[in-house]
């Protein structure tokens, strides 16, 4: 195998990890925000800001990978 | 939401709801985002540098890869900056005319739910250390009540701490009225 194949290999290993981490946590903050809460208003913006900055990140991360 | 998970008493009347100080979140969110732009900062300095061919072409070849790895390191900060955010938020000081409930959120499965009543509320001590706490209004706030379990508890970081400790201190006057009323109409 080729060094930039090994390299490849890790990288993608490396976007599916943090891919499963995102996951992971997203769940468990939404969970966090939808149970403890006080302010509905304060609880939507902050989860929609969240999801707003972070999949574009993720899906950048994923185009590097698999496109470029 | 939550306050209908705490269960307040009947009648019992919510007189303030405290965080703490926007500085001590901002102080920690600044740190983050120090952190998250220390790529950008250094490939910008590197891009100013004299031209080394090597180095350029090391740059231009991996392009794909750098943007691979600042998009990844700046997700894993987003996250950081949010964890930050939901801890400071999910703390709270809920003053109500009956007692103090205090919610400490300490991690994302550790939190901390503690009711103090407040004709059991012996002494409130309010503490303002340095230039910035003093020049911004927000300190330490430590209250001892006569619990057998917990005796004392304290916050650091809340806001207008001598108007808190002066809330607290006239609805502690005015519960020990109501309960001194109901104590001889017995």
């Amino acid at each position: 195998m080729s060094y930039t194949g090994d390299l490849t290999t890790l990288l993608t290993l490396g976007f599916y990890v943090l891919a499963i981490f995102y996951v992971i946590f997203s769940v468990i903050l939404y969970y966090h925000w939808m149970q403890y809460a006080v302010d509905a208003r304060v609880r939507n913006l902050s989860l929609a800001v969240y999801f707003l900055a972070t999949i574009p990140l993720l899906g950048l991360v994923g185009v590097m990978i698999f496109v470029a | 939401m939550l306050y209908e998970k705490i269960e307040l008493e009947a009648g019992e009347q919510i007189l303030d709801t405290v965080r703490k100080h926007w500085f001590v979140i901002t102080l920690e969110l600044l740190g983050l985002a120090c952190l998250a732009v220390l790529p950008l900062l250094v490939l910008s300095i590197v891009a100013t540098l004299p031209e080394i061919p090597a180095l350029d072409t090391l740059l231009t070849g991996q392009v794909p890869l750098i943007t691979y790895g600042i998009a990844a390191w700046l997700l894993i900060m987003t996250m950081m900056g949010f964890t930050v955010w939901t801890h400071y938020y999910l703390d709270l000081w809920i003053i109500t005319d009956r007692r103090i409930i205090v919610i400490d959120q300490r991690g994302f499965f550790n939190r901390k739910v503690s009711s103090f009543r407040l004709e059991r509320m012996q002494d409130i001590k309010v503490t303002i250390q340095g230039i910035i706490p003093t020049l911004l209004n927000f300190g330490t706030i430590r209250a001892q009540t006569a619990g057998a379990n917990e005796s004392n508890f304290q916050s650091g970081g809340m806001p207008d701490p001598r108007g808190i400790q002066a809330t607290i201190q006239g609805a502690m006057d005015a519960r020990l009225k109501v309960l001194g009323g109901m104590g001889t109409t017995l």
